[in-house]
């Protein structure tokens, strides 16, 4: 019997080509979405849990609000590593970490930048499952000035030769030896460390007492990460429960002082790439995202089983007869449904087995999109296959039961009459499958559009600062610091160079924020406020507004010990509005008993900045303050305007001159415009990601139409042959062909229209800054669903309306 | 081996309700060859499918080898069908997907017979029907007559005590009707009984008994004295 099924499915499989090719497509395309899709999720869900440790792992974060300002960064003081390990019994181990940012490498000729580097706690090879390939896991980061490499960097540095024991210049001077070469963090940690040096080199930089200190102040500074592992069987949340205790301890009196609510977050270290929402974190993926791409693949799949189901069911009458034969024969009705579910799981496995092969195929370039590295094969990701099979049987299952009921339901009697039955029964079920895959269609359709818009605007969006044609150079050459004027002053010479600038920080991606305090309407009022420390020639070169006031001037000397330009937003935060010159500000507070008063400065506002968006349009524009100062420590972070001209010629001025004054550091730079698109990845990943699959989605959709519209024109040959003799033109039987399917697209677009708006309404909520969604979007939407679907009907249209009438009057 | 009494078969669409068959009252016995005349849309193909246990009757009683039938649920009229009744058509009715051999196996696979014996019978019946060499071919390679032929072979496959034959030579060439008379013929003279729908009065002449049906009436019977 199972031969017997096999040899019906195959034949019919080869007598019907065209629809056997159309269904294999729609289904393959289908399961090569879900599949890309799940390997996707499973990979964003599978990060850090390689560690064998990661259920006892905790990353403690703070939650704290100052002066109503609230902030919760991935970041906890120094000191809660070793006194949480005293405190709780629950603990067994600590890792701090401490980033070092890029820092140049040298070992011998070789010279490169590199980051992902970090100071940690010589635990870490206890707490992590990081594997040390050379070296002692106990030793290896227990003294100062260690490094431990990745594979690939012990490569680049030492090629074949045995890195352990060579040294390595790090920075102007620093030398540390090399302990160790661990195996490549897997792409699925949160953290992509490529070597890590030992948190004694930290201890030994500052020296023992102040690295270790306890002191009361020591705890309001969230300078590093701190993980925790905890011991078998103690429970998360007895951290959270003692925690208040601990507060009491060691940061109640200070933090009473300060007026500062502060929270401890204590963070599994599975849910940190998905579910944390940090400041100051690494970067995270979003559990929006996989719900998304769960819809999508979900939806598309749905679309590929409806076109299976709409012409399996179109095309019943040419299956009538063999049923009506079989039951005459002596076939049960379960006989049969079992006969054509197996004919629909053999068409979903044969898409299986094509969509394995071209997933396979396209890996790379979906890889090289979503910017990881996914793999499918039997021995890495055998969990992928198995649920591939078992979607594709579900797949099978369900999409093959709707025709497997219906057809194993004719009644003999009726089809071996010779009388045909009409596709009338599925027409109305065909209608609203056809429906359901165009507002699937018009909803991804109206999606990536309005991604793409959003994307565009926050690219094009007038920033309030000129980003373009701003290279950026990091000096961490400490004695060229001293020497910036100079240096700027050489640059100037070539004719193509603007502006110079230096200031301490990146802007748009580094900042600090500490306690202000400023003039209320009572006396001094206390807020945390970012602050940037710049030269002279910074806001000319940002070409930034001034609303109020003065710029900084070189020729008052009091500008560089006692003058403060803030935003609007600052003004407007402090209720100064526009009459900010003049107010007293004071960057950094006295805390009783502490005698020196290092790092406070106090002054007036010159000036009030236009609004400009320094961080991300994810983000409002914060409050910030500008400070002057030609000091060497400020002088981070150094900014050349260039000409259109000459870019490259330019920048080879640049890097001679830069190289006369720091021989020891190399130039390195990138441009300010670009660096900040980089902000956007994750939103340009979504465009791509919404492109494809839409794209795919109304590729899947329209195989559907196209085998409907050919096998509806077949159906009506003998009425458009009639309608013909009675002297219809072929635009016009064209069409009365086309205006059922253009219903149906247009009423599909209508129900789309609500669900895309609020969809991509909750989507562009996440943003600060973003287009409106306009009327237009979901007209072209409308225009392009219609455009797609009349193409794929007008041509068969055409054919059967174009056909010989004499033909078709005696087509029976 | 059949009986009907009062048997009524009325179809109804939406805005029209034809009676096909009206109080039809038959008895059929084993070994019988009867023929159905009439004309177009008289019922007696409605009647042949009630009596095949294709269609149910809207009313009346149907006594099928001293069952009383008409009631049977989809199921068991499958059983009662496969074992005991055999179908021939005017189109021929064979699956275009499977070959002469398939064709002529199919009733054995829905009964279960094995293998080996399958293709035992399926050659014999093909021999029989003169068919044997064509067992390889599809249906649409072979002439109307060489269709016809296969689906008397898997008609009588299953060795049926009942063969209901509907308009057998509808759709072919005097010769070729001819020779698939003769094989019904044959058939019958063997023991099967056979209910035959013609149009045709030389085929009808091969019967034992014409029913003459008008309107869903049986307007006539006539007893044919074998020659």
């Amino acid at each position: 019997m199972l031969k017997n099924f096999l040899i019906t499915i195959i034949r019919n499989f080869n007598r019907n080509k065209f629809y056997t090719v159309l269904n294999v497509t729609g289904l393959s395309v289908g399961l090569i979405c879900a599949i890309l899709i799940v390997l996707f999720i499973q990979e964003e869900l599978s990060y850090d849990k390689y560690n064998v440790k990661h259920k006892r792992i905790v990353r403690l974060a703070s939650d704290f609000t100052l002066n109503g300002k609230r902030d919760r960064v991935a970041t906890s003081p120094m000191p809660f590593g070793p006194t949480f390990k005293q405190e709780f019994p629950e603990v067994e181990e600590f890792v701090r970490v401490q980033g070092s940012g890029r820092q140049q490498f040298r070992y011998g000729e070789k010279e490169f930048y590199e980051e992902r580097i970090s100071y940690v706690d010589s635990s870490v090879f206890r707490v992590f499952s990081y594997k040390l390939l050379q070296g002692d896991p106990d030793k290896a980061l227990s003294e100062p000035y260690s490094i431990v490499l990745n594979q690939t960097l012990a490569k680049k540095y030492f090629g074949d030769e045995d890195p352990l024991g060579k040294v390595l210049i790090v920075g102007e001077d620093r030398s540390f030896t090399v302990t160790g070469v661990m195996e490549d963090i897997p792409g699925n940690s949160h953290f992509r460390f490529r070597g890590f040096y030992s948190m004694k080199t930290l201890e030994a930089l500052r020296g023992s007492e102040e690295f270790n200190s306890t002191e009361p102040i020591t705890f309001w500074s969230f300078s590093n990460y701190t993980f925790l592992l905890l011991k078998e069987n103690s429970r998360v949340e007895a951290i959270k429960e003692k925690f208040p205790l601990y507060y009491e301890k060691y940061m109640k009196a200070l933090g009473d002082q300060l007026g500062i609510d502060y929270t401890l977050v204590v963070q599994k270290l599975a849910d940190i790439h998905l579910k944390s929402d940090l400041q100051w974190d690494a970067p995270t993926g979003n559990i929006k995202y996989i719900f998304i791409l769960s819809a999508i693949a979900f939806f598309i799949l749905s679309i590929a089983g409806i076109n299976y189901m709409n012409m399996a069911t179109a095309r019943s009458t040419k299956r009538a007869r063999e049923v009506g034969v079989r039951k005459v024969v002596g076939a049960h009705r379960d006989t049969l449904i079992r006969q054509f579910l197996m004919e629909s799981l053999s068409l979903t496995f044969l898409a299986l087995a094509i969509a394995i092969i071209v997933v396979e195929l396209i890996l790379p370039f979906f890889n090289s999109l979503v910017d990881k590295d996914l793999a499918l094969s039997i021995s890495e990701t055998p969990e992928i296959l198995v649920f591939s099979v078992l979607l594709a049987l579900i797949l099978g299952i369900v999409s093959g039961s709707y025709p497997a009921f219906y057809l194993s339901s004719f009644h003999p009697a009726v089809i071996l009459k010779g009388s045909t039955i009409k596709g009338k029964a599925g027409g109305m079920l065909r209608k609203l499958l056809v429906i359901s895959q165009f507002t699937v269609s018009a909803i991804m359709i109206s999606g990536t559009i309005i991604v793409g818009i959003q994307l565009n605007y926050m690219n094009n969006k007038d920033m309030g600062f000129s980003k373009e044609d701003v290279l950026v150079s990091i000096v961490r050459d400490s004695l060229m610091r001293t020497r910036i004027e100079p240096l700027k002053d050489e640059l100037r010479k070539n004719p193509n160079i603007n502006t110079v600038a230096t200031s301490n920080t990146l802007i748009g991606f580094d900042g600090s924020k500490t306690v202000h305090l400023y003039e209320g309407e009572e006396g001094m009022e206390q807020y945390a406020l970012n602050f940037s420390v710049i030269d002279f020639d910074y806001l000319d070169m940002m070409q930034m507004k001034m609303m109020q006031g003065r710029k900084f001037d070189r020729n008052i000397a009091s500008d560089t010990s006692s003058a403060f330009i803030v935003n609007q937003a600052a003004a407007r935060k402090f209720n100064w509005n526009e009459n900010a010159v003049g107010k007293k500000l004071q960057l950094g507070v006295e805390l009783e008993g502490e005698e020196d008063d290092d790092g406070i400065m106090k002054g007036e506002v010159v000036g009030v900045v236009a609004d400009f968006h320094y961080r991300p349009l994810r983000e409002n524009i914060e409050p910030i303050n500008f400070l002057v100062s030609e000091h060497e420590r400020f002088r981070r972070v150094m900014y050349v305007k260039l000409n259109q001209d000459n870019r490259e010629e330019t920048i080879k001025y640049i890097e001679k001159v830069w190289n006369e004054f720091s021989p020891k550091m190399a130039f390195n730079y990138f441009f300010l415009d670009e660096r900040l698109r980089e902000n956007y990845d994750s939103e340009v990943r979504l465009t791509w990601i919404f492109s494809i699959f839409s794209l795919l989605s109304i590729l899947i959709a329209s195989l559907g139409l196209f085998g409907l519209s050919s096998f509806i024109a077949e159906q009506r040959t003998k009425e458009l042959g009639v309608r013909k003799v009675l002297g219809a033109s072929v635009s016009q039987l064209v069409y009365l062909l086309t205006k059922e399917f253009v219903k149906l697209i247009i009423i599909a677009n209508i129900i789309a229209i609500p669900i895309a708006y609020w969809a991509m309404n909750v989507w562009l909520n996440d943003f600060s800054y973003r287009i409106q969604i306009s009327w237009w979007i979901f007209l072209l939407t409308i225009i392009v669903s219609l455009a797609i679907g009349i193409c794929t009907v007008a041509w068969q249209s055409f054919r059967a309306a174009s056909a010989d009438p004499v033909n078709a009057i005696k087509y029976e | 081996m059949i009986k009907t009494k009062n048997l009524i078969k009325i179809f109804r669409t939406d805005e029209v309700e034809t009676t096909a068959l009206n109080n039809v009252n038959l008895e059929i016995n084993e070994g019988e060859f009867v023929a159905i005349m009439g004309p177009s849309g008289c019922g007696k193909s409605t009647l042949l499918n009630i009596i095949g246990l294709l269609d149910n009757p809207s009313e009346g009683e149907l006594h099928f080898n001293g069952y009383q039938v008409e009631n049977y649920s989809e199921r068991q009229r499958t059983n009662l069908r496969k074992e005991n009744i055999g179908f021939v058509f005017q189109s021929f009715n064979l699956i275009d997907e499977l070959t002469v051999f398939e064709n002529v196996e199919l009733p054995l696979l829905y009964m279960k017979v094995s293998g080996s014996e399958r293709k035992r019978r399926v050659n014999e019946a093909l021999e029989r029907m003169n068919i044997a060499h064509r067992a390889k071919h599809f249906p649409q390679q072979l002439s109307g007559g060489q269709q016809q032929r296969v689906a008397i072979a898997r008609a009588v496959i299953s060795n049926p005590k009942l063969i209901l034959a509907d308009e057998p030579t509808g759709n072919l060439d005097s010769a070729n009707g001819e020779e698939v008379m003769n094989l019904l013929t044959q058939l019958n003279e063997e023991g099967t009984t056979i209910i035959m729908v013609t149009h045709s009065p030389s085929d009808a002449d091969r019967s034992h008994r014409i029913i003459q049906l008008f309107d869903g009436h049986v307007v006539t019977e006539n007893m044919r004295q074998k020659l």
